[in-house]
């Protein structure tokens, strides 16, 4: 048996440990990244970027059964989806072939296997049968999360319920698929399969899709894929699902009572994620968890000395740039590089439906029940020349300001390419621009950004082009 | 183009300078490099060094020019092939971009410098303010002012303008010491806001608030005459601690006396100290005096002014005759004296005139103090509380009750020797009450 010893060792390379270890290596450690099967985790191989490959190619689809819209003729246009998926494949391999170069050139030591923190703090990872030693000065968790699984007596039958590894590798397109939770990944999903021909119910147990959006936002997208065929049961509990030739969904409506059955040939449980903790030795550290995730405090510390946690095993949001947005500030606690205390995060969530939900900050809601006096503007995309030359007139701009001080709470988006506007917030509200910031800046013409100047405008009633 | 020699910044601060010395003339042949003029300011003189080649065309500012504003135009160089007129047009343009400086008050921090383009900076980044009707320019690629900017970001600096906050004194914690939200934040929550906040009509200095309260006639006549007093009378000071066993006593007796006629005298330590001061300047007539600029004015009549503290201000009803009334009547005169003060009823034949006053805060726990003399009089009596001191009597140590009086005089009027032998009279009287009865 050998043992290495290293700075720090990186259980997990999706996006929080490989960004960690290459910011550490950056910082002249000497680092080890354990890996237990795809480099670049969840988001790369299995998460935010096949999915983005696969919803590239629903879009297309449905341009081109657009096409006489735009004065083309395009005929004949059938999804191929054993291409489609071979693409996602593809797309994401070459990332993780990126990740791979990335960690040469940054000398870290990669090995894969399964890590387990043994009782002197050591790692002990088991790779084709052989187990190894590593010695770290420091350790980083960042196991990411796995899908959970819906709470139903019949919890035989979850093995044959699709996750999102399923549904990003069909063998074909279900007739029918039900979706059960309406949050990112069942929305991204149900826009996928409708674009494809399947017919496509999404259940939701709260009374709006996307529950942590803001309300103008979850309502528009909900009326906007109705309108694409997509059916909506909210306020619905699922109770039982059983398998016969198909899936039948047992359904509580959660108002009335009433319990009603629905048959699809697939249902795909998107019922949000749990942290990978077990089977990690945290048994032999101090390390508290609770609710399948891991305690940490600032910069992912956690209740053992020199063990850290980040991303998604750390908790919520699942998000990928939370997840590298920790890692970094981790490394740079670990190196001694952090010399002001933590800030409060303000962080972006995506949603790549067709169209596109875009958010940051408190939703109007929120902020009202915190008492905030606001200021809300909101600009719709039927009055911007871009979105309207693209034929993607749908959606809005909705700002929320601080009343006295132009502080800028929220933003929340829904339209075409609204996750590519959402950073011009981001920018501005970790540089504190206030409301004053955005009406002298030039936003370029024609551009579907300028919808931004516009809503902060309409909120101090200053709006041009409404 | 014609190139423009500039007035140059020899220091961030400097505003303007001369011309000390061209050292070259119109016509002569000009290499980079080659020094053409010289320039001083008040602290120092440096020379001009010329970076582009040409003819010296034109000097504007000749040797010994003063006053110059930094960045105007004090000479031109002309390059290769421009003639004269070129040269002309081009002042001309320098001109009419340039206003004159003079006019600019100096020291108004608002306004920033005249300069013009800069030859090796044609595009100009040139801000245009109007301030008071006058036209000004400015260039800010200039100065350095940037290098004493606070960092902050826009929404904190709307806060603390909200807030009233100063921001020099708040640590940034963001980027590079940025000030960012949660800095202001951190202030607000701090002991140091509190004090500052809501200044209402304040003006705000610091993490102070200062709140103008307007003066009141009493307030302005106390500031006047003690200033006047403090500037013009040369005061010496004279201190004594005096026994205080026997006005104690006396008082107790005094108050005890029943005369049956349902008039119960209870008088004061003051009163009693009132009557042994007019005892005292009865004897000591130098002291009953005042200055008059060219002649002593020596009062025949014992007049003592009372120092009365009110919610107003401070007043000094006048006891007339002091010396030839008893401590009774001096100390009913006085109660009505202080009711009147307190309703602000008091008239001017009440406090007007008077040598001297007494001043006791001794029912304030004060254990001496130093007065100022209340102009026109020459002297004030500061008398402190009643406190015990351990004696060694009879080589027994005993608890004996004392007090200190302290007085002001005016050196103009009196000199020492004469001061101490009143206050000397004063302490007998103090210690003795029945010689007041002499």
């Amino acid at each position: 048996m050998t043992t290495d010893k290293y700075d720090l060792a990186i259980i997990g390379s999706g996006p929080g440990g490989y960004v960690a270890a290459i910011k550490a290596a950056q910082l002249n450690m000497k680092v080890v990244v354990i890996e237990k099967k795809d480099l670049g985790g969840i988001c790369l191989n299995w998460g935010c970027i096949p999915t983005k490959a696969i919803l590239r190619s629903s879009e297309l689809y449905d341009f081109m059964k657009n096409s006489s819209n735009f004065g083309l003729n395009i005929k004949n246009v059938e999804p191929n989806i054993n291409s489609i998926i071979k693409r996602s494949r593809d797309v994401a391999k070459k990332l993780s072939s990126g990740i791979e170069f990335l960690f040469k050139k940054n000398k870290i030591n990669l090995i894969y296997g399964n890590a387990k923190i043994n009782k002197n703090k050591e790692l002990d990872v088991i790779s084709d049968n052989k187990t190894s030693k590593v010695k770290a000065n420091n350790i980083i968790i960042a196991t990411g999360a796995s899908p959970k699984k819906v709470n139903i007596s019949n919890n035989s039958i979850n093995s044959k319920v699709w996750n999102y590894f399923d549904a990003l590798t069909p063998k074909e397109i279900p007739k029918s698929i039900g979706i059960i939770g309406s949050g990112a990944i069942g929305v991204e999903f149900a826009s996928f399969y409708n674009s494809l021909g399947s017919n496509v119910k999404v259940f939701e147990m709260q009374n709006e899709i996307l529950p942590n959006e803001d309300i103008e936002v979850s309502e528009f997208l909900k009326n906007n894929l109705s309108k694409k065929g997509i059916l909506f049961s909210l306020n619905s509990t699922i109770l039982d699902i059983k398998e016969n030739t198909n899936f039948q969904l047992s359904c509580k409506d959660n108002k009335t009572g009433k319990i009603t059955d629905h048959n699809f040939e697939k249902v795909l449980a998107a019922v949000g994620i749990e942290g990978n903790i077990s089977n990690l030795g945290l048994e032999n550290t101090k390390i508290i968890t609770k609710n399948n995730q891991i305690v940490t405090y600032d910069y992912g510390i956690t209740d053992e000395e020199n063990i850290y946690a980040i991303g998604d095993v750390a908790g919520a949001p699942w998000l990928a740039h939370k997840a590298s947005h920790e890692g970094i500030a981790c490394i740079e606690y670990i190196a001694g590089k952090i010399k002001s205390k933590k800030e409060k995060l303000v962080i972006p969530s995506c949603v790549y439906s067709n169209p596109q939900v875009a958010s940051i900050g408190l939703t109007e809601s929120n902020a009202k029940k915190l008492g905030i006096n606001i200021k809300v503007g909101k600009f719709p995309l039927s009055a911007n020349g871009k979105a309207l030359s693209l034929s993607e007139s749908e959606g809005f701009v909705k700002t929320i300001f601080e009343a006295n001080t132009g502080q800028i709470l929220g933003a929340h988006l829904v339209g075409a390419e609204v996750t590519e506007l959402i950073n011009s917030f981001s920018l501005a509200i970790k540089l504190e621009a206030t409301e004053i910031d955005i009406f002298s800046t030039i936003f370029s013409h024609p551009t579907i950004s300028e919808s931004i100047h516009e809503s902060a405008l309409d909120a101090f009633d200053k709006a041009i082009h409404i | 183009m014609p190139v423009s020699i500039l007035m140059p910044a020899l220091s961030p601060t400097m505003t303007e300078g001369n011309v000390a010395k061209w050292l070259k003339k119109v016509g002569d042949n000009i290499k980079a490099g080659d020094i053409i003029a010289e320039v001083e300011t008040d602290k120092a003189t440096m020379e001009v060094e010329s970076i582009d080649e040409g003819l010296l065309a034109k000097i504007i500012h000749n040797d010994g020019a003063e006053n110059i504003a930094v960045n105007s135009l004090i000479g031109v160089i002309s390059l290769e092939g421009e003639t004269d007129k070129d040269v002309e047009v081009f002042i001309q343009d320098q001109n009419v971009q340039s206003p004159k400086v003079n006019n600019i008050e100096k020291n108004d921090n608002e306004i920033n410098l005249v300069s013009k383009e800069n030859k090796n900076n044609p595009i100009k980044e040139t801000e245009v303010s109007i301030d008071k009707g006058k036209l000004i320019e400015s260039n800010k690629s200039n100065f350095s002012e940037e290098a004493t900017k606070i960092s902050i970001s826009p929404l904190a600096k709307r806060i603390a303008s909200l807030q009233n906050i100063k921001i020099e004194h708040i640590k940034g914690s963001g980027p590079r010491g940025r000030i960012i939200k949660r800095d202001l934040d951190a202030y607000i929550d701090s002991d140091n806001f509190s004090e500052e906040k809501n200044p209402k009509n304040g003006v705000i200095r610091g993490t102070q608030t200062l709140t103008k309260l307007p003066l009141t006639n009493i307030r302005k006549t106390i500031a006047s005459r003690l200033q006047e007093s403090k500037k013009t009378i040369p005061h010496f000071y004279l201190k004594s601690k005096v026994c205080a066993e026997e006005i104690v006593k006396s008082r107790a007796i005094i108050n005890s006396i029943d005369f049956k006629d349902d008039n119960k005298i209870k008088v004061s330590y003051n009163d009693i100290i009132i009557k042994s001061v007019a005892s005292a300047l009865k004897l000591v007539p130098e002291m009953n005096s005042t200055w008059n600029d060219d002649s002593i004015l020596q009062y025949s009549l014992v007049d003592i002014g009372v120092a009365v503290a009110t919610d107003n201000g401070l007043f000094t009803p006048v006891i007339r005759s002091a010396c030839k009334k008893s401590i009774s009547k001096i100390s009913s005169e006085m109660k009505e004296f202080i009711l009147k003060a307190k309703k602000n009823k008091l008239l001017p034949e009440d406090y007007n005139g008077g040598s001297f006053s007494i001043s006791n805060l001794g029912m304030y726990n004060v254990h001496e103090f130093s007065a100022i003399i209340n102009p026109p009089q020459s002297g004030i009596l500061a008398v402190g509380e009643i406190y015990e001191e351990l004696k060694l009597v009879n080589d027994k140590t005993i608890p004996v009750k004392m007090i200190n009086l302290v007085l002001s005089v005016d050196h103009r009027v009196v000199d020492g020797a004469i001061a101490a032998s009143f206050l000397d009279k004063i302490k007998f009287f103090i210690e003795n009450p029945l010689g007041m009865l002499i």
